[in-house]
């Protein structure tokens, strides 16, 4: 009995004695911390710290000794062991602090992401795509970011002193050869894609992935949407056309089929318009997009296009000695991308094959001239993650591009076999830093040379809100195909780029700021007696070219996002410094381009009427003058008028059984602003002509009908 | 000596017993707390206790109402940053869940339809995630009155021109309320929530 006591005395005997156990938790600097939680392990006990970090544990169950577990979001779990003779005493508990997870340090430095797939993204796609403009063009959209210029009459991404030719774009890993719709002198055309294409989208304004090559200044990554969602028909019909689509999904398969037809005509007889059209601007064109993926991930997507468009209209400020300005243009297009994703292991494999064929017929006075250009790019990368959360990617591309020109009975011809292979590691060292290293590597059949472009980002974490980035690299270029008709013992253009970023985001508002410097190198320059040409459509320069062009671009990018502040409304504010000049092309001395202006301003604004599904947006844009050249003055000494402009874009939609309607309305230029895009001389300097804007003030609406069998969204019922 | 041992037998299993009974006494108890507490304090409190009782006892329930404590918390806090710290906690709990469990498929969607709150430009992820978890709640179990009763939420709120509207949320209400009425809930521990906030709807 005597050595069975203590057994029983432990079983039988309700050896708990009530107390209560108290304490402060505070962080590592002393301070305390609200609501974290306390449990005794083993039992239902628990409580949570009050404003002042302390707790009590009332009704404890002294034992000879307790493990408590605290915890509380941002902080490490603890775990202490009390002992019964530490219990009656209030403990005191340093949480220390969780190092913000290593997913949450991003490469930001030179690039803006938009996906719905990342979290820590500033932008989600659809905020690109409702972004106030005329149609959700994606060109548009990432137009309203910093590091961009505009440049009224001329489409493209004028990226950090950059011309439209320095930026590329790349859907699904392809580069696209003519993402914008063939134009006319002095009036810019849009994309032909909507932003609604893709799932994610990562505009890069400078220091970009080793994966991408063939532009100096920027890349536009676009990640195209996976299977739709959902089966739908929907009809659009506004003043410039109509265009209808059918989506079909089918178990894990989808194609979509669109068609377009566009007549200007009915806008151009609402809005008056300052350029005199023969034909207004009409074309039509239809899209196949395939997609289909496996149940182990695996992913084809396919993509086929092809549109036809055709304009006339006066062109009165070309050289002054011509009879007949009437322009025309007649254009074609077709592209086709396929590209194959598929796990192999821990490998994944991201294959591509792509085409696209452009097609331009030209009359112009007495001039006829017939332009195409193709390319065909195969690609492979295999990647894999690598380390703590890092990735490893190698690849390869082939490049076959050919431009032709004939003018009258001159032709020219290009065919150039670009083939590239790259390497890339993504790493984190600590808890803090990020890295990107990577290396390119290029030869051009046509230049008989290489280039080796090395890439480097860093990004360091600051704290759980704010990290400094920093990128730098080397980006090559094939010069442009009017100088290599004539001289292919040209060399790559090249240009370095230094970025420094600091990017402070918390809840839903973010700030950026971005420092960088570009150096411009072996830029195609032309023989000092090469007349300067401010404007030309059928100028081929001659052989004497070299690599002697040198330039710089240095600047200040800022951003400021907020979603936050007042309820169903979003808005950004994006401001963009530039300093920039070149000894290029046929400039005969160093300047700042025609295409870049010191100061460029986007204010875009988003509200949501509550309890409606009314959507109003304004965009507000400023572009500092632009050099112009006036023979008569100083090269390129001369600015244009600031441009501004004020878009309003707004939209209603309502549902009819399970078919979704919606009208919408856009206003360009809502203030009635007199812009003046540019001045070309004569040159003899005596007369000038003013360049305006297509229009000064210009008004579209249009009505959209899906079909569907259950209520759908942007492809998501609803 | 073996009426010791028989002695210590019986203790032990009337201790296994009690263990249980302390279980169920401590869930019960809590839950109704949960069903009233509307400070941030108490809610708090109240995760915390579920999760004290998860660490003593694996069982899907504990969690379950520490992840509806703490989307009942996102709820009442005011600012956007404790809001989405309160709702992220949620969601790293829902991952730990059994994944087909009409409860913990309505819970989902209740948690995605408060993300929704939070921000609404991520939509296109969230409604999918509302419209299938409660999809799939109702085909594990189309006498949930639960997701019904989210149903009824969604189109109340949502504009008539979208197909929502107050009579459009009231019918989806009045057949939760049916639901709720006919249920016949044999586990003890299985979500009450919902009944009560129903009749603020349909009072109206």
């Amino acid at each position: 009995m005597r050595n069975i006591s203590p057994l029983l005395l432990i079983m039988l005997t309700p050896a708990f004695l009530h107390a209560q156990l108290s304490g402060i938790v505070k962080t590592k600097k002393g301070q305390p911390v609200a609501g974290a939680s306390i449990i005794i392990k083993g039992t239902f006990t628990a409580t949570v710290t009050d404003s002042n970090g302390h707790f009590t544990l009332p009704n404890t169950l002294l034992k000879d000794t307790l493990v408590l577990k605290i915890t509380s979001i941002g902080f490490e779990d603890m775990f202490v062991t009390v002992t019964k003779q530490q219990q009656p005493k209030p403990l005191s508990l340093t949480l220390s602090e969780k190092v913000a997870r290593l997913k949450d340090v991003v490469i930001s430095a030179g690039s803006f992401e938009a996906s719905d797939e990342k979290k820590t993204t500033i932008l989600k796609p659809f905020d690109l795509a409702t972004t106030p403009a005329a149609s959700p063009d994606i060109f548009k959209a990432v137009g309203e970011l910093p590091g961009t210029s505009k440049v009224g009459e001329t489409e493209g991404l004028f990226v950090r002193g950059g011309a439209a030719s320095e930026t590329k774009a790349v859907i699904d890993g392809m580069i696209v050869q003519d993402p914008f719709f063939s134009s006319v002198p002095g009036v810019a055309q849009n994309s032909r894609f909507s932003a609604l294409m893709f799932k994610g989208t990562s505009f890069s304004t400078g220091g970009y992935s080793a994966q991408y090559g063939e532009a100096l200044s920027s890349v536009l990554v676009l990640n195209t949407q996976d299977v739709a969602q959902a089966s739908s028909s929907s009809v659009i019909l506004n003043t410039t056309g109509i265009s209808a689509n059918s989506t079909q999904k089918m178990n894990n398969t989808s194609i979509a089929l669109n068609a377009k037809y566009y007549n200007m005509q009915p806008s151009f007889s609402i809005n008056k318009q300052n350029f005199s059209y023969i034909t207004t601007p009409q074309g039509g064109g239809g899209n196949i997009i395939l997609k289909s993926k496996n149940t182990k991930g695996d992913m084809f997507k396919l993509y086929a296009s092809w549109d036809a468009a055709r304009v006339a209209l006066q062109i009165p400020w070309l050289p002054a000695n011509i009879k007949n300005p009437a322009y025309s243009l007649n254009a074609h297009n077709i592209y086709l991308n396929s590209t194959y994703r598929k796990n192999i292991g821990v490998w994944q494999l991201n294959a591509g094959l792509s085409a696209s064929h452009n097609n331009e017929a030209v009359l112009y006075d007495t001039s006829s001239i017939a332009k195409t250009n193709s390319r065909t790019q195969a690609r492979v990368v295999l990647s894999r993650p690598f380390a703590a959360r890092g990735k490893f990617l190698v690849g390869s591309e082939v490049n076959y591009t050919c431009y032709t020109n004939a003018i009258n009975n001159l032709h020219y011809k290009l065919n150039d076999l670009l083939t590239a292979g790259f390497a890339e590691a993504e790493f984190y060292t600590g808890n803090k830093i990020a890295a990107r290293a990577g290396v390119r590597a290029e030869t051009s059949g046509t230049l008989h040379k290489t280039n080796i472009a090395p890439r480097l980002s860093i990004a360091y974490l600051l704290n759980k809100s704010s990290q400094f980035s920093f990128a730098w690299g080397s980006f090559y270029q094939l010069p442009q195909e009017t100088y290599l008709y004539t001289n292919t013992g040209l060399r790559f253009e090249e240009a370095t780029h230094f970025i420094i970023n600091y990017q402070y985001t918390k809840n839903k508002r973010t700030f950026r700021i971005e420092a960088y410097y570009k150096d411009y190198n072996h830029l195609v320059k032309e023989p000092q007696s090469a007349a300067f040409q401010a404007f030309s459509y059928d100028y081929i320069p001659s052989s004497n070219t070299t690599n002697a062009g040198f330039g710089y671009a240095k600047g200040l990018d800022i951003f400021w996002y907020d979603k936050q502040r007042i309820k169903n409304l979003d808005y950004w504010l994006s401001y963009s410094y530039l300093d920039t000049k070149r000894l290029f092309s046929n400039y005969p001395s160093e300047a700042m381009p025609t295409f870049a202006a010191h100061h460029n301003v986007s204010a875009v604004i988003k509200y949501t009427i509550p309890k409606t599904s009314v959507n109003i947006g304004f965009t507000y844009n400023f572009t500092s003058g632009r050099p112009y050249y006036n023979p008569v003055h100083n090269f390129l000494s001369d600015k244009t008028p600031a441009v501004h402009n004020l878009v309003f874009a707004g939209n209603y939609s309502w549902f009819v059984k399970t078919n979704l309607f919606a009208i919408f309305i856009y206003a360009d230029n809502i203030l009635g602003i007199k812009n003046i895009y540019n001045y070309y001389y004569s040159a003899d300097g005596l007369q000038r002509y003013t360049l305006l804007p297509p229009a000064y003030r210009s008004i579209y609406a249009g009505l959209n009908v899906t079909f569907a069998k259950r209520r759908t969204i942007m492809g998501i019922n609803f | 000596m073996k009426k010791i041992i028989i002695l210590a037998a019986v203790f032990l299993l009337t201790n296994a017993l009690n263990a249980q009974d302390d279980y169920k006494t401590a869930m019960l108890n809590n839950i109704k707390m949960l069903d009233t507490a509307v400070t941030t304090a108490s809610l708090s409190q109240i995760a915390a206790t579920f999760s004290a009782i998860y660490e003593v006892k694996k069982d899907w329930h504990p969690l379950y109402y520490e992840c509806y404590s703490y989307v009942k918390l996102s709820e009442a806090f005011a600012s956007a940053d404790q809001k989405k710290t309160a709702i992220d906690k949620a969601a790293a709990l829902l991952d730990s869940l059994p994944k087909n469990n009409d409860e913990v498929l309505v819970l989902r969607a209740l948690y995605a339809m408060d993300y929704l709150a939070i921000d609404r430009s991520a939509w296109q992820t969230y409604l999918p995630i509302i419209n299938n978890s409660l999809a799939g709640a109702q085909a594990i179990n189309a006498n949930n009155p639960r997701s019904y009763y989210l149903q009824g939420i969604l189109k109340y709120n949502m504009p008539a021109s979208m197909g929502g509207g107050h009579e459009a949320g009231i019918a989806l209400f009045k057949t939760a309320l049916q639901k709720f009425d006919t249920l016949a809930e044999t586990d003890e521990l299985a979500p009450t929530w919902g009944r009560k906030e129903l009749g603020k709807y349909l009072g109206q």
